[in-house]
């Protein structure tokens, strides 16, 4: 995959639009609470001892709430540096800029010690030890691999990467910048929608197939489950729905039956193309000419 | 910005072979859902701004619907409007555009067979039922006249009305409508790969430049004002305050140009934007990134870099883009380009230096990209005023002192 340099960077960005007014109505609520049960089990995860770290944005003006906060669930926060803020997604931080916004970026452990050592990683003046980080967030090991042979190339969205490295037997089409993936592959491992906050695993998965990934995306619904947290099933669903992400000139495009996301990426050129096949189709819901609305059609038949 | 009412989606009595509907007439069967005109006026409301009846066909929508419509446009808005393509228009029609303030927009390709790829729906194939149906439009262009409602008229160019063979009696229609004060906007067939007959139709990009620019050195013979001649000569002196939505950066999610209300109430977007053959429900925010990839892409990969008419176009129209992908610039880039030229060169020959041609254009630029990279849309007329607040003096935009400029039309 070839990047091209563009002079000016697309700045962080998120968005979506729903197929109808009707899905908007009966998924938008649904969706909040599938991205606000991901987003609570990132702290859960680190209280259940199922990692060491997570990381969090505070704003200075929320700093004291939310370190108190913490620690009524024995957690503390470390900041590590100021970044600016954004809406949507970002793949790296940006700066803080003179009369704009910020946030602390920091990291949430319930050891200080530990929260000692991420920091120190992060701020390490000759080399950030992207190893140790990825440790301490509960990172598998492959994964922490496939993140430094990508990311530390350019390659800040690596979905195409992910799906390349994926089993033969999960790959149902391959052609120069297309890859379509079976059905039998895991949907833990999609992260695709994380740009709208939907996913069940904090990490890149090497591949979608990634068994160790799948272990630890695992016990975390696991976890969201015995808390008895609202949106695990819907979060669930979401991921299971047929997926397409496709990237070009640094913006990335992603369709489900239900919506469409369009968010920063990769300057690739030509587009690479990923294809996820669903378990899940809802029902009702409009139909296109093109995948994954085409697949509707194959239940109606 | 327009504000399009579409009770009935896209339903339509002819079947054009080239529309850029047709994707999601194939998916619904040309069918509407129905529609809820208190749901659709109650967005109107929210909006606050007048509105087109449009379709598909939208005089499909039956009279005493079009009546409340419009009996609402004219108490709040003092004004209405409607895009047809003429052949139902009768006696209640014209009764009700002329008691409700109706301008009446007719797309049509010409007379006879310039209009045959107009063909009526069901009869699909039947050259006497299409050639019936164009004189009908035809007729009912010269009673809107008569009867005193303003008109305007959308041509698209394409092989049967814009070969060199065709040429003549385009123009002579042209002419005839500029004989009864009708003016309109020229469209270039967009090619759609989810409508394959359509590429033996459409004109090579070079037969589309010709053409354009016969019909630009036409129109500035007859002193006739049509875009997107006008637009280009506008945009060239640094006024694009009245220019079409294609040169305003416009977003796929949510298009600024056009405000669509479905029957049921729900916003969508302009129909160029729905090749999916999905309507999209319209998205909360606006971004802007295209156009900074645009501005950063070079040309070979479907991107401007380094095009001195970028902050003029920005890459054109999302909606009519390469392969139906909003991160490529538009089809119509090579025609564009070739016009622009054409004005550029027009205007020099008469000592004016044009924007895109000035040294000021880089700096104009540097101000766009600054805008859009806070994912702020930026007009040029907005960015000169910037500059000049910047410099602390006025730019010196070029004046052109022909029949043609804005000031003394």
């Amino acid at each position: 995959m070839e990047l091209l340099q563009f002079e000016h960077e697309i700045p962080p960005f998120a968005r979506m639009s729903w197929v109808s007014k009707e899905v908007k109505d009966q998924w938008e609520a649904r969706m909040q609470k599938a991205c606000k049960v991901y987003s609570r089990l990132e702290l859960e995860t680190v209280k259940h001892g199922i990692r060491d770290c997570t990381t969090r944005h505070i704003s200075g003006n929320n700093l004291e709430y939310e370190m108190e906060q913490l620690a009524k669930d024995g957690l503390v926060f470390l900041p590590i540096r100021k970044v600016g803020t954004y809406s949507g997604f970002a793949h790296k931080h940006p700066p803080v800029l003179q009369g704009k916004p910020w946030a602390y970026y920091g990291v949430v452990s319930k050891e200080p010690e530990k929260a000692w050592l991420f920091s120190h990683s992060s701020n390490n003046n000759s080399k950030v030890d992207h190893e140790t980080i990825g440790q301490l967030l509960g990172y598998p090991k492959c994964c922490r691999d496939f993140f430094d042979s990508v990311w530390l190339d350019g390659y800040i969205d690596p979905v195409w990467q992910q799906a390349l490295n994926s089993k033969e037997e999960n790959i149902k089409n391959k052609k120069e910048q297309f890859i379509r993936v079976k059905d039998t592959v895991n949907h833990e491992n999609n992260v695709m929608l994380r740009y709208i906050g939907v996913r069940i695993v904090p990490n890149i998965p090497c591949s979608l197939d990634c068994s160790h990934s799948l272990e630890n995306a695992r016990k975390w619904i696991e976890l969201g489950k015995e808390l008895n947290l609202e949106g695990v099933d819907d979060l669930i669903y979401l991921l299971k729905l047929p997926v397409e992400w496709d990237c070009q000139k640094g913006i990335a495009y992603i369709s489900t039956p239900l919506f469409k996301i369009e968010t920063n990426s990769m300057t690739c050129y030509p587009k690479h193309v990923v294809q996820k096949e669903g378990t899940e189709f809802p029902k009702g819901t409009p139909l296109g000419n093109k995948f994954p609305w085409t697949e509707a059609w194959k239940m109606i038949k | 910005m327009t504000v399009e009412l579409r009770p009935l989606n896209v339903a339509c009595n002819l079947s054009c072979t080239y529309c850029y509907q047709e994707p999601q007439r194939q998916i619904t069967n040309n069918q509407s859902k129905g529609y809820d005109i208190d749901k659709m006026l109650q967005e109107v409301d929210k909006v606050g701004h007048n509105f087109n009846v449009f379709g598909g066909e939208a005089l499909l929508v039956p009279k005493k619907d079009l009546e409340r419509l419009w009996e609402f446009g004219l108490k709040k808005f003092n004004q209405n409007g409607i895009q047809t393509n003429g052949t139902l228009i009768d006696d209640d029609h014209i009764e009700l555009f002329k008691k409700y303030k109706v301008y009446v927009g007719v797309s049509v390709d010409g007379p006879d067979e310039l209009n045959s790829l107009r063909e009526v729906r069901g009869k699909e194939g039947n050259d006497q039922a299409t050639y019936e149906a164009t004189k009908k439009t035809i007729q009912n262009i010269e009673r809107l006249k008569k009867e005193n409602i303003p008109v305007g008229v959308i041509i698209t160019l394409h092989r049967l009305n814009g070969t060199k063979e065709k040429i003549p009696k385009l123009l002579e229609f042209v002419k005839w409508l500029h004989s009864l004060g009708i003016s309109g906007n020229f469209h270039a067939l967009e090619v759609d790969k989810t409508m394959p007959d359509q590429e033996k139709h459409v004109l090579t990009q070079e037969e589309n430049a010709e053409l354009f620019i016969t019909l630009a050195k036409f129109v500035k013979e007859h002193k006739m004002r049509w875009k997107p001649f006008s637009d280009m000569e506008d945009m060239l002196l640094g006024d694009d305050s009245q220019s079409n939505c294609i040169w305003n950066r416009c977003d796929s999610m949510n298009t600024s140009a056009v405000y669509g209300i479905e029957g049921n109430g729900s916003l969508s977007n302009c129909g160029r934007t729905a090749k999916e053959g999905i309507d999209w429900y319209k998205a909360n925010d606006h971004n802007y990134s295209r156009y900074i990839s645009l501005y950063n892409t070079p040309d070979e990969m479907g991107g401007c870099k380094g095009c001195r008419f970028w902050l003029l176009c920005g890459g054109s129209c999302v909606g009519e883009a390469i392969d139906g992908d909003f991160r490529n610039k538009t089809i119509h880039c090579h025609t564009q380009y070739e016009l622009l030229s054409y004005y550029e060169q027009e205007l020099l020959k008469t000592g004016v230096e044009p924007i895109t041609t000035s040294e000021k254009r880089t700096l104009l630029e540097k101000i766009s990209i600054k805008h859009l990279s806070m994912n702020h849309n930026i007009s040029l007329r907005q960015a000169i005023k910037e500059l000049e607040k910047s410099k602390k003096q006025v730019v010196n935009l070029p004046v052109k002192k022909t029949e043609t400029t804005r000031a003394n039309k």
